[in-house]
């Protein structure tokens, strides 16, 4: 006889908080261990998840839609089909709502690494609290890498890392307490920039910033989870990271060729975008060091060409990987980033499959309007190549003037790990592959 | 500046002050015909004469209730025991009626001694022998705790004691009375309750006192060599303590190591790692840890005798924690 409160799991490293999309099963039903009980959306996608406990499910405390802090009770099980919770649910709602001001108040002050809403012991009455994995399992971590590990809550800040934390306006939420593995510790803050992490939202009401202005003419726009995800890795990206830009015009006339030969042929089609991929992958396995991220003390460089490919959807944007880009074919390649797309539109892409990638490609090329632009980096990575469109240009060749199909392209660098003449080169040797296309496909 | 040796500093203190002062006088088992246990007083009987540098019988107790009678009737002795450890037997009357006289006569009797001796372990002289008994006397109100690790500090805080109107506890270590250190000719003085740095740095500071300072000196040596640089402050005086000059020090470098000779509970470093808690909680990187003698009795074998007492690799050992190295 027992009673097992289910909490929202975290799901993703980033993951504070997610919703219910939607419950598989329903109160009354006996749940197997492994059985697909919910899909829980999270900051980047929706995953279906799997319960490790068996028993009854007897109540539904958060509905499909309701959304919660990560460690919220969701549901009630029990061992039993009637045997009575409520003392149980009482009591664990009871401890939810008492951590609820302590957090208020550690907001208050500014405290960004010790709020803890989970409620971590065993409530009361002899119920547990249930353990779920994702159905699809996250993906390994990439030692060194990664903006917070799943036991952010927990995680210790010795007094003197937290003080100079404070004087740097670095946030320890987004610190690895590498050192001790357990304790954010002097050494691992003094290595890390001004601003480090920081991504709290200017907060309060009102427009910081402007004066005189009626309330009436503004609208507030909720930050959904991805609007706010993508505003915190980029002020994290962009906050004290020295960043050096290149600039490269590339003539695609050839590969514009090519690419209509090979899409010629019966139920082929080669988008401009793999043929990048494809040349990225190549040039980062010619130069290795593009291919890492700084880490405090070390720079951590991927083994695997694995390329994040920026795709808009209407929340916003996330990053699925081709991975091996380097080793894999065009088709190949273009089947990839086809089935990523599609699943990044309909909000279905698994963990592994938009996080751990090792360089990004943003391409706004499909605007014609877009002569050039510049890319933020996406951490950990330490380049990314903005991809703009391709405009018809007047060139002279020994005199005469001839005509030539042009794309710029503009890499960012984290320029802690890549210097100027290492980036220099990989534009070189993605200009030649670009150029000629031949070398892509044999 | 001359190179002086340990016992031979104090010798000259006392000199010093004796010539200057014709009050001061040294009484203890031994201090007068053999020229002391340790020969602190050689040569002070033919100076100054029996009346001044007085024989006793092996009576602690009674020598020195004599000594804090004499204090309260205007005279300042200096009773030498020839080890700390036989202070026990006296303890009544040092705690009991040198520390509080002057708080039970509503200060109309100050009690100007000074009470001066080996303590501390030596070279297997076994547990009766070895009491480190610093925290003992720095717990009760009323007394000073003197405890200097080099010549110069040994003077300078002796002469100091003998002109101070309070009871004074000054701690030596029989391993250290062969020290050889510069003392000035000049006459000098050491403030009461003034610390030194006895070697800067940056990276870990740890304080030491008595023979723990030479072995804080050797870690710093040996810790350099792997790039880490260890502050070693001496507060010279136990009580009262120049906890400022740890605390700017903790302050700059976020880590203590706290080396004692004496056991751990209720010991001197906690009472330095209490202090720094309260006062720098904010600066510090690790807690601060304390090195000190296992909790047991000091063993006599030699071998467990220097695996009970803390030593240069123990401290070496506690700077590199405080880093996470």
């Amino acid at each position: 006889m027992s009673t097992i409160m289910i909490t929202l799991p975290s799901l993703s490293p980033t993951m504070t908080e997610g919703t219910i999309a939607e419950w598989k099963v329903k109160p009354g039903d006996e749940i197997e261990s492994g059985q697909v009980i919910a899909s829980i959306a999270t900051d980047k996608s929706t995953v279906d998840y799997e319960s490790l406990e068996e028993g009854f499910l007897r109540e539904i405390i958060l509905e499909a839609g309701g959304a919660g802090p990560v460690g919220k009770v969701i549901a009630v099980f029990t061992e039993e089909a009637d045997e009575d919770y409520s003392a149980d649910l009482e009591a664990a709602l009871a401890e939810e709502t008492a951590a609820e001001p302590e957090e208020e108040a550690q907001e208050e002050s500014s405290d960004t690494t010790t709020a803890s809403s989970a409620p971590k012991a065993p409530v009361s009455g002899g119920a547990v609290t249930a353990t779920i994995v994702p159905v699809s399992a996250p993906p390994a971590e990439i030692p060194g890498v990664g903006s917070l590990s799943p036991s952010a809550q927990d995680i210790k800040v010795s007094p003197a890392a937290r003080k100079l934390a404070e004087a740097k306006r670095i946030n320890l939420a987004a610190v690895k307490p590498a050192t001790t593995g357990d304790r954010i510790v002097l050494n691992d803050i003094e290595t890390l920039p001004n601003g480090y992490g920081a991504s709290e939202a200017q907060s309060g009401s009102g427009l910081v910033g402007y004066v005189n202005r009626a309330s009436e003419s503004l609208t507030d726009i909720p930050l959904t989870q991805m609007r706010q995800a993508i505003a915190n890795r980029m002020v994290q990206a962009s906050a004290g990271v020295p960043v050096i830009y290149l600039t490269t015009k590339i003539e695609m006339d050839r590969l514009m060729d090519l690419r209509a030969q090979i899409n010629s042929m019966e139920g082929v089609r080669i988008s401009i975008n793999d043929f990048i991929v494809k040349a990225c992958g190549l040039s980062l396995a010619k130069f290795p060091a593009m291919n890492g991220a700084f880490q405090g003390d070390k720079i951590v460089q991927f083994n695997d060409v694995d390329i994040s490919v920026a795709v808009s959807i209407p929340d916003g944007l996330i990053t699925p990987i081709v991975r091996s880009a380097d080793s894999k074919g065009l088709a190949s390649i273009s089947k990839d980033v086809k089935s990523l797309v599609g699943k990044a539109r309909s909000n279905s892409l698994s963990p592994e499959e938009y996080q751990g990638g090792s360089f990004t490609i943003s391409n706004l090329g499909m605007f014609g309007a877009v002569d050039s632009f510049t890319a933020i980096l996406n951490p950990p990575q330490s380049a990314i190549l903005a991809v703009a469109g391709t405009q018809e240009e007047l060139k002279l060749v020994n005199g005469e003037v001839k005509s030539a199909k042009v794309c710029k392209m503009t890499i960012t660098c984290d320029h802690r790990v890549i210097d100027g003449a290492l980036a220099a080169e990989f534009m070189n040797a993605l200009k030649d592959y670009l150029e000629t296309p031949a070398k892509l496909i044999v | 500046m001359p190179i002086t040796e340990f016992r031979q500093a104090l010798n000259q203190a006392l000199e010093e002050e004796m010539i200057r002062d014709e009050k001061v006088y040294i009484m203890g088992e031994e201090v007068a015909e053999y020229n002391g246990a340790y020969k602190v007083t050689k040569g002070l009987l033919d100076k100054f004469g029996e009346k001044r540098v007085r024989d006793t019988p092996i009576t602690e107790a009674g020598f020195t209730g004599l000594g804090i009678g004499s204090a309260m009737m205007g005279l300042r002795p200096v009773v030498e025991y020839m080890s700390w450890n036989f202070s026990l037997v006296a303890i009544d009357q040092i705690i009991s009626n040198a520390a509080k006289m002057y708080y039970m006569t509503g200060g109309q009797f100050s009690v100007p001694i000074v009470m001066r001796g080996a303590s501390g372990a030596a070279a297997q002289v076994s547990c009766q022998h070895s009491h480190n008994l610093e925290s003992f006397y720095a717990h009760i109100p009323g007394l000073i705790v003197m405890a200097p690790s080099t010549p110069y500090d040994a003077k300078g805080l002796l002469k100091a004691a003998i002109r101070n109107d309070n009871p004074v506890i000054f701690l030596e270590n029989e391993m250290l009375y062969g020290d050889m250190g510069e003392v000035p000719e000049e006459e000098y003085l050491i403030e009461i309750g003034k610390g030194d740095i006895k070697r800067e740095g940056t990276d870990v500071t740890i304080c030491a006192h008595l023979r723990q300072v030479g072995f804080a000196l050797e870690a710093a040596e040996i810790l350099a060599k792997e790039g880490i640089s260890a502050e070693v402050v001496d507060p010279r005086t136990i009580k009262p303590l120049d906890i400022d000059l740890i605390a700017d020090s903790v302050r700059k470098t976020k880590r203590l190591v706290v080396a004692e000779e004496g056991h751990k509970f209720c010991g001197f470093g906690s009472e330095v790692s209490a202090l720094i808690h309260e006062m720098c909680f904010d600066d510090l990187d690790h807690p601060v840890i304390r090195v000190s003698q296992g909790e047991n009795p000091l063993p006599y074998a030699k071998n467990i005798e220097a695996a009970s007492l803390p030593d240069v690799q123990d401290i070496v050992a506690a700077a590199k924690k405080s880093l996470y190295k």
